[in-house]
């Protein structure tokens, strides 16, 4: 499984909470994925983009041994999980 | 009279991020880390090329050109990804925040690498040296980007030498060149090590009995200019090898283009023409994005070999690999039809029947579209300019190519947003 597309809407618990030099820090704590509770170990990144003029927030996360992607739509306010992977090779 | 090395405190600073996309990568997706990584634009393609190694990939040889099958020779187990230019703006933005809030002034000189001024600064600075600051930078990327994240920092009186000085230890290193340790530094380095010095101009400095840097520092200008160089770039580099600033300048936009490697190589001329106008899409999102029209268009094709899906046969002689051709016309143009137009004429003249592997469509001769120039007999012009600023408005709202031409309906060969190396002019979306 070295990168699985999913592109399902998933449930988020997310902390957001003020870095010392001011800026937000928002971080995914529990996603709940097909009635399944995954608990994030390791941020990856956060990134900011945009689908038209919709402002969109992807995170990327280690639960396991398995890196999730999620996609946070700053306008209507929902999550999606995009892909997984294991980080092998193709 | 012989010029003497710059004894100025240095006060340039050169920070570039190590591996870029590949570092980014693995900052993104933990697993990856510690492993070979190579970023590649077609992931799926053995024979695209790795356009960022990470360090682990280096170090079993794969370098930024190397094909993706090679590499997976080379380094056997390396993951494979491909590009993603919204990760890699947004580590450009962090780093040119971060910059600004050092220096007063700042020039991105591509997506990874950034040139701090610090001149005049001495007393803001107060008791703080620039190597201070270097290492607060280090860690200010590690704190915003992520731990993964390093950066080489290098300090000089000149842009060159602050970037030769951040190549020195490379990753994650800082290191300052002075008028002290200059010769030192250039005894132990290469002409290539040099930046701006590649083959061609080690042959040519070679051929003059000039082997490393140090001998390149104890030429004469006369020698540089009249014989080596022979023109004023000898002046130049007899001056920025002694640590003084030539190389401050910064040249407005001059082209706009786009750049295509064809997934599905083909020589059907349909195929050829949809992924053709897809081109020109962008392209006149760029130029209406940036304010410009332009007069002159260049098409240029690279070809397979004639029994080419990959492999070269001995048995057959290659055929042409490359062809271009530019026009340009008295009337300016940025609308899609009119990139499109123009350029279906240009592929038009190309030679038929060949499998196209690549196109690379330049606008050139620029200008201000307040200057344009409206043509006086071209009476459907607003009519088109308000069509296609409708399409943009739908488009700027829901994401590109919501709303496509008929003519692409049913094309499969996306072309889809890369980043470019070497260029910061299309980061800022």
């Amino acid at each position: 499984m070295p990168i699985e597309d999913i592109f399902e809407p998933v449930s988020v618990i997310a902390s957001f909470r003020r870095s010392p030099r001011g800026s937000v820090i928002v971080r995914p704590e529990i996603m709940n994925w097909r009635n399944r509770h995954y608990r994030i170990d390791k941020m990856g990144l956060r990134f900011p983009t945009t689908k038209g003029a919709r402002m969109i927030h992807r995170f990327t996360f280690v639960v396991n041994d398995t890196t999730f992607e999620l996609e946070f739509d700053a306008e209507i306010l929902t999550w999606e999980l995009l892909r997984m992977s294991d980080g092998n090779p193709t | 009279m012989e010029t003497q090395l710059n004894q100025a405190a240095p006060d340039i600073m050169h920070v570039d991020l190590n591996a870029c996309f590949a570092m980014t990568e693995q900052q993104a997706n933990p697993l990856l880390r510690g492993r070979p990584v190579g970023v590649t634009n077609r992931a799926g393609s053995d024979w695209s090329t790795i356009i960022a190694p990470s360090y682990e990939a280096k170090r079993l040889g794969v370098r930024c050109g190397t094909r993706v099958g090679d590499a997976k020779r080379m380094a056997p187990g390396i993951v494979i990804i491909e590009t993603d230019p919204p990760k890699y703006r947004y580590v450009h933005g962090v780093m040119k925040a971060i910059f600004q809030e050092y220096a007063p002034r700042v020039t991105m000189k591509s997506i990874d690498e950034g040139v701090l001024d610090f001149r005049g600064t001495t007393d803001i600075r107060g008791s703080r040296t620039l190597e201070d600051i270097g290492y607060e930078i280090k860690d200010r990327v590690k704190e915003e980007l992520g731990e993964w994240m390093t950066v080489n920092v290098g300090i000089g009186t000149n842009w060159f030498l602050a970037k030769l000085a951040a190549s020195l230890n490379k990753p994650d290193g800082l290191n300052t060149i002075n008028h002290a340790n200059i010769e030192g530094i250039y005894l132990c380095s290469k002409l290539t090590d040099l930046n701006g010095i590649n083959v061609k101009f080690r042959n040519r400095l070679l051929t003059w009995g000039i082997t490393n840097p140090y001998e390149f520092l104890q030429a004469s200008e006369r020698t540089l200019t009249k014989q080596v160089f022979r023109s004023i770039n000898g002046r130049h580099w007899y001056l920025r090898l002694r640590g003084y600033e030539v190389d401050d300048l910064e040249f407005g936009m001059r082209h706009v283009g786009k750049q295509y490697v064809l997934h599905h190589r083909t020589a059907e001329p349909e195929e050829l023409a949809q992924v053709l106008y897809k081109l020109c899409y962008w392209i006149s999102r760029r130029l209406h994005k940036y304010n410009r029209v332009a007069r002159g268009l260049e098409l240029t094709i690279r070809y397979a070999y004639p029994n080419h899906q990959g492999h070269q046969d001995q048995d057959v002689p290659p055929g042409p690999t490359k062809w271009h051709l530019t026009h340009c016309s008295p009337a300016t143009f940025s609308h899609v039809s009119e990139v499109y137009e123009r350029a279906l004429w240009l592929f038009q003249q190309s030679p038929p029947g060949l499998t196209v592997t690549q196109f690379n469509l330049t606008t050139y001769q620029l200008q201000n579209r307040r200057d344009e120039q409206l043509p006086l007999l071209q009476t459907d012009i607003q009519r088109d300019q308000r069509i296609e600023r409708a399409l943009q408005a739908v488009n700027d709202r829901y994401g590109e190519l919501t709303l496509t031409p008929a003519r692409l309906l049913g094309a499969e060969d996306y072309v889809p947003d890369k980043i470019a190396f070497g260029s910061v002019r299309y980061l800022l979306k």
